[in-house]
């Protein structure tokens, strides 16, 4: 568009770093602030039910979801990383460092999950009552895959491989920064391009089963090829969007002007599109089949989903993931104006949670429920299978995970340019057009 | 390491700027002559390829002829395993002419450059495999002279095609995607048309690509409208490429079988679409590009993207057989164990073996650059992958059908004669087809090329 090339020693220091008298500059005092304030309300915040085996349960999986919630924004900027350093993108080097700060929460988040390995972990999982398990023959076929063991086991590794893999681009990145020639810098460019295979299978084998131990365990008896796949889907939907938030407000900060543009709202906007398509594909895929088949193996799982408020809440994924985002990001003029797109980034963030809320907590209630019934309260097993229940427990963690996201999400932005500067295609990122 | 300076270490792969993508500097002149000439002479080699191609189209026009007289009897299917090597061709050929849509599309979509060298060729890959797919379905019914009994046409006969089968979404998907395909890759083709229209030394020449190229004079107009109409393509036949072989893989999905109802078949399916058709690109562009002198513009580089691209769907392909086998175990279920089980230790073990080793193991050899490129290498992998995928489309079918729920009904499938001769004829109408379109059709977009050089850039010899 522009005549001149814009040339990255031109930057100006207002570009791109953080204005210290900002709000961005504070982030993550916000964050320490809010995880308190939620972990606070999390924990101690009063419950609708009398049963104490309700209450726990009903409080750990508001846990559940919350810290699953942050760990697919962290997990989301891993994988956005991986993928620019192993396609060699150009377009996205100046939003890139955004992602590297999402990627970073991902070893402090991920320790969240400590507790559900511990104690609290069999109000929620109930493949780990090992007496009860041993009469459902169903679940005791998996009791070498599904046992505190094994999946403490797992949980280590998992935490291995994202805490190296995020520490590791992370300070090649920040490293790059400080290079003293080309040639160095040129060095931890390479040294990123040689992790990314290796870091996406590792990813791919690890958020897989990661969500296999944490969400679709839930519900022991039920499994999906897909699962891993459709956890990924919104992974990769979360984290474009995410960027474009982010973005959007350091812009009205005045920050990253002229350095992230139009250009780069609407790749980060097709993207959004792209893998709006890519989860209905999925999600629709893996509901056909079982719904095709009908085997109650499968079907009961959605089911369970498909009564009362459930139903209500289920019609929600599928407007608010699907047709909301599908027609209000198909027009290029929306995709490069950010005051709009910032609207669609926030919603999809917003249906992220609900996504998991929706893969989460429905297994609650229907535990609930059967518990209600085998006890004979058969008034109660019909509350859990017709309403949704919205604890303080579920608000509460929600508050808190994104404190701690935010915390270590802020400490890392304001402790690093607002783009990666040596990068050798970062002139590239600068100049980019669409055609 | 930080001693060999940086811009030797890799020329292919620089770590600033790209690497370009016609070598040699050739101006646009030479590109259209490069390219138009071998159609207007034909190499030798041509000749070489067409004679035994069209030999093997004979294969299948016998094969065919043998069935029409005798019915599907004349193949090996029995009882449970009474879909045999009709589908898995079927599924394998749909199979290879994504790899075409991916390119043309996607990686359009994708701002992909390199793709200017490949898209024409690997575009009449995809039509004339989807030629050959469609052979199947057709022939398979045994009279053949009814397959428009599968569409909705209203008749005195009352009869009317089940909406709620996955067979019948097959028409509709491999149609709609042989048209939208047909379309995509004429349109591309409009301006080059013009070029050998414009070049034709003859009357008849002249006058047939004169008609297909529609009064192309290349005013700025013509290219406006050219573009939006190619960008609109693009945006409609990337969701095909992903419908296509998502509507095959129901064809088993949606049943109950052990083996073939699983919810990653989908995507599954995609990938390994995609797989197969990037090795048949390679292993039909590989030789034709050192016979007809395009080794400067179909590079090393555009042979080493590709390799990539099979090493990743090779992979997403593995990580499907590994969660198959995860969640068959997990599920608990015991039929579900079994089929696994028995396609990796019963009697189709080899066959299994087979899919493996050339699907799963031999992509990882790219992770080497000297296999990624090396012309040879990358022609002997992209025929194992070609094997692999056609035996994985094997495996699932026969493997999951040959040991049903009444183990008094279990059988072995053994193919005849006649199956093999349709497989392998169809190979000669491929290459028949293919030779033909060398032979008429500039195989590289020229137009596209051009614009991939660096002289069509703005800011060329301009240092703002």
């Amino acid at each position: 568009m522009s005549a001149h090339k814009k040339k990255v020693a031109d930057l100006e220091d207002n570009q791109i770093t953080v204005d210290p008298g900002s709000i961005w500059a504070k982030v993550w005092m916000v964050g320490i602030g809010l995880a308190i304030l939620g972990f606070a309300i999390g924990f101690a915040g009063p419950s609708p039910f009398k049963e104490d085996d309700a209450i726990q349960a009903k409080l750990w999986t508001g846990y559940l979801n919350g810290f699953m919630f942050a760990l697919s924004l962290g997990l989301g900027g891993l994988v956005f990383v991986i993928i620019q350093h192993l396609v060699r993108a150009n377009w996205s080097v100046a939003v890139r460092r955004i992602a590297e700060h999402a990627m970073f929460t991902l070893p402090f988040v991920a320790l969240g999950g400590i507790p559900l390995l511990l104690g609290p972990g069999h109000h929620v999982f109930e493949w780990m009552h090992t007496e009860h398990v041993l009469h459902d023959p169903m679940i005791k076929a998996k009791l070498a895959y599904l046992n505190h063991g094994s999946f403490k086991a797992r949980f280590g590794l998992y935490l291995a491989i994202w805490s190296g893999l995020s520490i590791a681009f992370w300070n090649w990145s920040r490293k790059q920064d400080d290079a003293k020639s080309t040639e160095e810098a040129a060095e931890y460019a390479y040294k990123q391009r040689f992790l990314a295979p290796i870091g996406l299978i590792a990813f791919a084998l690890s958020m897989t089963f990661g969500a296999f131990d944490f969400m679709m365990s839930l519900d022991p008896h039920w499994f999906s090829t897909m699962y891993g796949v459709y956890i990924f889907a919104g992974v990769a939907l979360a984290i474009h969007s995410l960027l474009v938030v982010v973005i959007h407000f350091l812009q009205r900060g005045g920050m990253l002007k002229d350095v992230v543009t139009a250009e780069h709202f609407h790749d980060l906007g097709k993207f959004m599109f792209g893998f709006t398509v890519f989860w209905t594909y999925i999600g629709f895929s893996q509901y056909f089949l079982i719904w095709y088949a009908n085997i109650p193996e499968e079907t009961h799982w959605f089911m369970y989903r498909a009564h009362g408020q459930w139903l209500n809440l289920s019609y929600l994924v599928i407007f608010g993931r699907f047709v909301i985002p599908f027609f209000l990001l198909l027009r290029r003029g929306w995709k490069r104006n950010s005051n709009y797109l910032v609207w669609m980034a926030f919603w999809i963030i917003f249906m992220e949670f609900i996504d998991i809320f929706w893969l989460v907590q429905p297994p609650f209630a229907h535990h609930a429920a059967s518990r209600a019934e085998e006890a004979g309260a058969m008034e109660l097993a019909h509350h859990f299978h017709s309403y949704i229940n919205v604890t303080a427990a579920d608000v509460g963690f929600f508050v808190a995970f994104v404190g701690v996201f935010l915390t270590v999400f802020g400490y890392s932005l304001k402790s690093m340019k607002l783009v990666p500067i040596q990068d050798p295609r970062l002139e590239e990122s600068l100049n980019h057009e669409n055609f | 390491m930080a001693t060999k300076a940086i811009k030797e270490r890799d020329p292919l792969d620089p770590v600033r700027g790209r690497k370009l993508l016609v070598e040699g500097g050739p101006s646009f002149h030479e590109v259209t002559e490069q390219v138009c000439v071998p159609v207007e002479d034909p190499p030798l080699a041509w000749w070489l390829a067409f004679i035994p191609s069209l030999a093997l189209l004979g294969v299948f026009g016998l094969a065919v002829t043998w069935l029409l007289w005798f019915g599907v009897g004349i193949w090996g299917l029995n009882n449970p395993v009474d879909w045999g090597w009709a589908i898995v061709n079927f599924v394998f050929w749909v199979g290879i002419g994504h790899a075409g849509t991916l390119i043309s599309a996607i990686l359009f979509l994708f701002r992909q450059q390199w793709r200017t060298a490949v898209n024409r060729s690997a575009e009449a890959m995809t039509i004339f495999a989807v030629i050959c797919a469609l052979q199947f379905p057709t022939l398979h019914t045994g009279r053949p002279w009814a397959i428009y009994w599968s569409l909705p046409i209203p008749n005195q006969m009352g009869m009317w095609p089940n909406f709620r089968s996955p067979l019948l979404w097959d028409v509709f998907a491999v149609a709609t995607y042989f048209t939208v395909s047909l379309l995509f890759w004429y349109v591309g083709l409009i301006p080059d048309l013009a070029t050998m229209r414009d070049r034709a030394t003859t009357k008849i020449r002249r006058l047939a690509y004169g008609i297909f190229a529609l009064g192309w004079r290349g005013s700025t107009r013509h290219w406006q409208h050219y573009e939006k109409a190619y960008l609109l393509l693009a945006g409609l036949a990337t969701p095909l490429v992903l419908s296509v072989h998502t509507i095959v893989s129901f064809d088993f999905a949606v049943s109950q079988l052990p083996g073939w109802h699983t919810t990653i078949f989908p995507p599954y399916f995609v990938a390994g679409a995609i797989f197969s058709g990037f090795a048949m690109v390679l292993t039909l562009l590989i030789p034709i590009r050192k016979w007809y002198g395009l080794e400067h513009i179909i590079t090393i580089k555009h042979l080493e993207n590709m390799a990539k691209i099979i090493l990743l769907t090779g992979s997403l392909v593995g990580y499907a057989y590994g969660m198959e086998f995860f969640i068959a175990w997990y599920s608990g279920n015991p039929y579900e164990s079994f089929a696994f089980v028995n396609r990796a230790f019963g009697p189709y073990a080899w066959a299994y073996w087979i899919m493996i080793s050339c699907n799963v193991i031999s992509p990882q050899l790219v992770w080497f650059k000297k296999v990624r490129r090396s012309p040879v290498a990358l022609f002997i992998l992209s025929i194992f992958v070609n094997i692999g995928m056609w035996f994985e489309r094997f495996v699932i079918t026969v493997t999951s059908l040959h040991r049903d729920f009444l183990p008094s009904s279990w059988d072995y499938y053994q193919p005849t004669i006649w199956d093999l001769a349709m497989l392998v004829g169809s190979f000669g109408l491929f290459f028949t087809l293919f030779c033909l379109f060398l032979r008429y059709l500039p195989m590289i977009a020229i137009a596209e090329v051009k614009t991939v050089m660096p002289e069509a850039d703005p800011h060329h010899g301009d240092d703002h």
